[in-house]
């Protein structure tokens, strides 16, 4: 029977890339043997980006085949079932809750619009006038209230930035900013 | 020294010596025959048997523990035989072990011990010497051995080929029968195993059956779902099984004497030369191709495996609206894959799109070469 392993984000659960196998190996498989060192992902949310997401932060699942995350796979997260505790691959929640925002003079926040702290990484990308490899911040969020990811001595005026958020249990969210 | 047999001549006069020597020389024998053609150890019974008890002083359980019957065959070629149960000597362990611990495990050691009956009493017309034994009881003797004294026991000293059974009385060849727990408190056994035994086993290059079919079981006497391993019969066949009683059982690995193989259950382990291992599926962008089951890149690196791989990009179920490009489908030498696709529709018209991770099919074939001893 055809499987699904999922290579997800440690911190907040999201499926980053998929494998489907007829023969998957039994028992516990290390992640570094489907991604070597790290895992190279060039889209989150909407926009492009060139960042590695290394081996340390990232975990795989496997579970019985759904066809729809091999393509969508930024529409699921990995989740307990809440009877047995094994983890599965399920939709991630609700959009339009997370705010990311690049205020010149200020600084890089995202706002999520939920009642508790939850983990978040935060992926800052240059793209003008220079495009350095991207900033990877990890955090918690505060409810309601912007959540600082960068000081504003990163941010120039005129410079394009992509920030890319994924906040656990929701959907990736992307966007750009000229300062 | 050469074994000397012993002969005599009408009209010789026999001397104790002589008649010692024709039974000396038949003992040596049968022990070079245990010693050569078998391996030592338990031949039968020996076990320790528990019987549960209460100090009545203290209130506390312990157990009666007692050697059962049965026969050994020490790394001498001596046979040890207990005719009767022997109970296990409190007095004897506390003797051995002052300083016993609880659950600790302190080995029972079982040796061959010669040993003279009271000589029958002078009889009218008897001459020589008095009280004279004339006869020699072949019983054992119990050693209460320390922690580990069990360790070691294969290194004992074999003797010379010429010689009869432990021809050094004052060092005892040891067999393990169990091993005994102890509470110090009152001085009694508290519990008892026989882990650890060695039961007695045959050195032989050759194994023939006389009925045409040789049989390997794993206990004494054949047991229902137990596994056989029967060699022979009519065709000639090698099969593996488990017991179904009478002379059959339910073949689990069959092989014919044309080679032919035939097994119930799944092969695994070692790779085969010409062998075929497939793994397939799909997988998305940035990922390394999964190695079919029972394949590793060392094996890759090594050129034991061949790896063939076939990729196509994965074309989703998209709506008649929306057109679907693959740009780049391709894996680097680490078999991590690339696939960019670009996915628009009549709205993104004429602008193109962003590139976009895409997913691919994969089918890869792992092959083991000839002659490449995987």
């Amino acid at each position: 029977m055809t499987k699904l392993t999922a290579v997800y984000l440690t911190k907040t659960l999201h499926v980053l890339a998929a494998l489907t196998r007829t023969d998957p190996p039994q028992g516990d498989e290390p992640v570094s043997a489907l991604i070597g060192t790290g895992l190279p992902v060039r889209f989150i949310g909407q926009l492009p980006v060139n960042v590695t997401f290394h081996a340390t932060d990232l975990s795989a699942v496997t579970v019985d085949d759904q066809p729809d995350v091999l393509v969508n796979r930024q529409n699921y997260q990995v989740a307990p079932d809440p009877k047995t505790q094994a983890l599965q691959v399920t939709a991630v929640g609700p959009t339009n809750l997370v705010t990311p925002a690049i205020v010149s003079a200020s600084s890089a926040t995202i706002q999520v619009a939920l009642p508790t702290p939850v983990p978040a990484i935060v992926v800052l990308q240059q793209l003008t006038p220079v495009s350095p490899p991207p900033f990877i911040k990890s955090l918690l969020t505060i409810p309601f209230v912007p959540t600082p990811v960068l000081g504003a001595s990163a941010f120039a005026p005129g410079d394009v930035w992509n920030m890319y958020v994924l906040v656990l249990g929701l959907p990736p969210v992307s966007q750009k900013f000229t300062v | 020294m050469a074994p000397e047999r012993p002969a005599f001549f009408e009209g010789q006069i026999l001397a104790a010596a002589d008649l010692t020597s024709a039974v000396d020389y038949g003992r040596a024998q049968v022990a070079r025959h245990e010693r050569y053609l078998h391996s030592w150890g338990i031949a039968e019974g020996l076990g320790l048997s528990k019987t549960s008890k209460t100090d009545l002083t203290s209130g506390k359980k312990y157990v009666e523990v007692a050697l059962a019957k049965g026969v050994a065959v020490d790394g001498t070629g001596r046979e040890i035989v207990v005719a009767e149960p022997y109970t296990l000597s409190t007095t004897e362990f506390a003797s051995a072990n002052p300083t016993a611990l609880t659950n600790t495990d302190y080995p029972i050691l079982l040796h061959g011990l010669d040993t003279n009956p009271p000589a029958a009493p002078l009889t009218t017309g008897a001459c020589g010497a008095a009280n004279q034994p004339t006869r020699t009881q072949e019983g054992f003797g119990v050693t209460y051995g320390s922690p580990g004294a069990e360790i070691g026991l294969d290194e004992q000293k074999v003797p010379d080929e010429s010689a009869g059974p432990s021809p050094d009385v004052t060092q005892h060849w040891e067999i393990l029968v169990g091993h005994v727990r102890w509470d110090p408190s009152i001085g009694q056994f508290t519990d008892a195993t026989v882990t650890g035994r060695r039961y007695a086993g045959v050195m032989a290059d050759t194994v023939a059956a006389r009925s045409g079919t040789l049989t390997l079981q794993s206990q004494p006497i054949a047991t229902l779902g137990q596994p056989v391993l029967v060699v022979g019969g009519d065709p000639p066949l090698l099969r593996f099984g488990l017991y179904k009683g009478g002379t059959d059982i339910d073949a689990r690995l069959t092989v014919t004497a044309q080679g032919d193989v035939t097994a119930t259950g799944v092969i695994k382990g070692a790779l085969t030369e010409g062998e075929i291992r497939v793994q397939s599926g799909s997988i998305t962008d940035g990922l390394i191709i999964p190695l079919p089951q029972g394949i590793t890149q060392d094996k890759v690196d090594q050129g034991k495996v061949i790896v063939h791989l076939f990729l196509a990009p994965h074309t989703p179920q998209t709506s008649p609206a929306t057109w679907y490009v693959p740009v780049d489908c391709s894996v680097d030498s680490g078999r991590q894959l690339t696939c960019q696709v670009i996915v628009g529709t009549s709205s993104s018209f004429p602008g193109v799109p962003q590139p976009q991770p895409g997913v691919a099919d994969y089918l890869i074939v792992a092959t083991v070469p000839s002659g490449a001893n995987p």
